[in-house]
C-alpha cells in the first residue's frame, strides 16, 4: 500500500513537472516569436525609410549638385542599412543614416527654392512619419524584449530557457548604437 | 461575417458573477439544511456521509419550500443575466477584414469616441482621464508637480468638442458633478451619431413586451399564491404526503421563478429603455481596429506600468491603454491628486 502511495506521488510530481516544462517552453517560444515579430515591424519601417532616400537625394541634387561628399555618405549609409543582417547591424546603420540625413536637411535649409519644393516637402513629411513609426516600433520592441527577458532570467523558468538554449535578445538602445 | 467581441474588464466579469451567485445559493442552502437537520436532531447517531448526502438532497427541498428567497434569487439572476447579455452585446461588432493586430493609431477618434466604440458606453473615471491626457498632449492643460490640473492660458484650436466641454467643466470646477458629467456623456453619444459611428435603433416593441411580461408575471404570482394556499390548507405535512407537497412546492417555484427571471432579465437588458445604440458600418470598421489595437497593446507592450509622465513617449497609445483598462495607475494618480470622485456611469444592473 505504502509503495503505491509513493509511486502515485512520484507520478503526480512527474506529471506536474512535465506540464510546467511544456507550459514554460511554449511561453518562451511565444515570447521569442513576439520579439521577432516586433523586430520585423522595425525592419519594415527601416526599409520604408531607406526606399525614400533615392527620391530625396534626387530632389536635393537638383538644387545642391556640388555637395557630392554628403550624397556619397547618404548613399553609403543607405547601402549599409539595406545590407544589414542582424538587428544590431541595422540599428547601427540606421543611426548613421539618421545622422547623415540630418546633415543633408541642414544643408537643404540654406536653399529656399528647395525648401518650398512640393516633392521635397512631401518626402520630408514621409521621412518624418517613418521616423515616428520607427520610434513607436522601437518602444514596443523594447517592451517585448523586456517581457521575454524576464521570462528568460526569472527562476525557475531560467532552467528551462538554459536547457533549450533560448537566446537573449538585445534592446534597441540608441545610445549604444 | 461572424461577430467578434472586444474584451473589456466588465464583460469578462459577467459570467463569473452569475456563477458566484449560484454557488453562494447552493452553499447557503447546503449549510442551512445541515444546521436544520442538526437542530431538530433527525440525524442523531447517523454517519457523517449520510448527513452530507441528506444535506445535499435536502437543500433542493429547502430552497423550493421558501417562497420569498426564490423570488429574490430569480430577480438577482435575471438582472445579472440581462446585464451580462447587454454588456456582451455592446462589445460585439461585425469584423470587416478579420484584423488580429492593428499596429497603427486611430488619430481620427477622440478618447471619448474611442471608448464609445469599445462598448457603446462611457465611464466617468477612465474616459475622463483619457480625455485629460489628450488635452495635456495638446497643451490645453498641464499637470503640476503635485498632479493638479492647470489650464493653459491660450486656447488650443485643435481641441475637439469633448475636450472643449471638459475644459469648461474644469474651469467651473465641476468635474465631480455627476449631472454635468452625465450631460458630457450624452453629448458624446450625439457626437458619435453625428460622426456616423453609431445609430439609434428605436425599438417600439420594448414597452409592449415589458407590459406583456409584467401581466404574465402577475398572473403567475397569483397562480403560485393559489398553489401555496392549496399546500397550506389541503395537504397535511405527514410522512405520506411529504413527496406530494414537495412536488406542489416545485410547481409553485417554477411559477414564481421563470416569469420573474424573464422579466428581470428583460428590464436589465434594455438599460436605456426603448433606445438601443448600434454600430454603423463605419463604427464596426473602427471597432475592429480598436480590437486589433487592444491585442497589440496587450501582447507587445508593458503599458500597464507606464505613468502619465510617459505620455510624451507613448502619445495616443497611452490613452488607448487607459481606455482599454490596460493601465489603471494613471487613473488612480490623476484622480487622487485632484480629489476627483468621478462617478461611474451605471448600468441598471450596477444597482445590485
Amino acid at each position: 500500500m505504502g509503495l503505491y502511495i509513493v509511486l502515485g506521488c512520484i507520478t503526480l510530481i512527474l506529471i506536474v513537472l512535465t506540464i510546467y516544462v511544456i507550459k514554460t517552453y511554449n511561453a518562451l517560444v511565444v515570447g521569442r516569436n513576439k520579439v521577432n515579430t516586433q523586430w520585423a515591424q522595425i525592419h519594415v519601417q527601416l526599409m520604408r525609410k531607406s526606399e525614400l532616400i533615392p527620391n530625396l537625394l534626387e530632389a536635393v541634387q537638383a538644387y545642391v549638385s556640388h555637395e557630392k561628399d554628403i550624397f556619397k555618405h547618404v548613399a553609403d549609409a543607405r547601402q549599409s542599412l539595406q545590407s544589414a543582417l542582424t538587428p544590431s547591424q541595422s540599428i547601427k546603420a540606421n543611426e548613421q543614416l539618421t545622422s547623415v540625413l540630418s546633415r543633408l536637411m541642414a544643408l537643404a535649409e540654406e536653399y529656399p527654392e528647395l525648401k518650398s519644393n512640393a516633392n521635397y516637402l512631401d518626402l520630408q513629411a514621409n521621412l518624418k512619419e517613418s521616423e515616428d513609426k520607427i520610434a513607436y516600433a522601437r518602444q514596443f520592441y523594447n517592451d517585448t524584449v523586456l517581457l521575454y527577458s524576464n521570462k528568460l532570467h526569472q527562476f525557475p523558468s531560467n532552467i528551462i530557457s538554459k536547457m533549450f538554449h533560448f537566446p537573449a535578445m538585445e534592446y534597441y538602445d540608441i545610445t549604444n548604437a | 461575417m461572424k461577430k467578434t467581441k472586444i474584451k473589456t474588464k466588465l464583460s469578462k466579469r459577467q459570467k463569473r458573477n452569475t456563477i458566484i451567485y449560484i454557488l453562494l445559493v447552493i452553499l447557503g442552502s447546503f449549510i442551512f439544511t445541515g444546521l436544520f437537520a442538526y437542530a431538530i436532531g433527525i440525524l442523531e447517531g447517523e454517519r457523517i456521509t449520510f448527513w452530507l448526502l441528506f444535506s445535499f438532497f435536502g437543500m433542493f427541498f429547502i430552497v423550493s419550500m421558501l417562497f420569498f428567497p426564490v423570488l429574490v434569487i430569480a430577480v438577482v439572476l435575471g438582472l445579472q443575466k440581462g446585464r451580462a447579455r447587454r454588456i456582451n452585446k455592446d462589445v460585439e461588432f461585425v469584423p470587416v477584414e478579420n484584423i488580429t493586430y492593428y499596429r497603427d493609431t486611430v488619430k481620427c477618434l477622440s478618447p471619448a469616441m474611442f471608448s464609445i466604440l469599445v462598448d457603446l458606453d462611457l465611464y466617468g473615471q477612465k474616459d475622463v482621464v483619457a480625455t485629460l491626457l489628450s488635452m495635456h498632449k495638446k497643451k490645453a492643460i498641464a499637470f503640476a508637480d503635485n498632479g493638479d490640473i492647470q489650464i493653459a492660458p491660450t486656447i488650443s484650436s485643435t481641441l475637439d468638442s469633448s475636450e472643449v466641454e471638459l475644459k469648461r467643466l474644469i474651469e467651473r470646477r465641476s468635474l465631480n458633478d455627476k449631472f454635468s458629467l452625465k450631460a458630457w456623456k450624452n453629448n458624446r453619444f450625439i457626437e458619435a451619431e453625428k460622426n456616423g459611428y453609431i445609430f439609434k435603433n428605436n425599438d417600439s416593441t420594448y414597452k409592449k413586451s415589458m407590459i406583456r411580461l409584467a401581466v404574465i408575471w402577475i398572473i403567475s404570482l397569483i397562480v403560485a399564491g393559489g398553489i401555496w394556499t392549496h399546500i397550506m390548507t389541503s395537504i397535511s405535512m405527514t410522512t405520506d404526503t411529504f413527496v406530494e407537497s414537495m412536488v406542489w412546492y416545485l410547481i409553485m417555484d417554477i411559477f414564481i421563478f421563470v416569469p420573474t427571471y424573464i422579466l428581470a432579465r428583460h428590464a436589465a437588458y434594455r438599460k436605456r429603455g426603448d433606445v438601443v445604440w448600434q454600430r454603423t458600418a463605419l463604427g464596426n470598421e473602427m471597432s475592429e481596429k480598436i480590437a486589433g489595437l487592444q491585442h497589440f497593446i496587450k501582447d507587445f507592450s508593458n503599458l500597464a506600468d507606464a505613468s502619465k509622465e510617459q505620455l510624451a513617449l507613448w502619445d495616443e497609445y497611452l490613452m488607448y491603454a487607459v481606455i482599454l483598462e490596460e493601465n489603471k495607475k494613471i487613473i488612480r494618480d490623476i484622480c487622487k491628486a485632484n480629489n476627483l470622485n468621478l462617478q461611474k456611469f451605471k448600468y441598471l444592473g450596477d444597482l445590485y
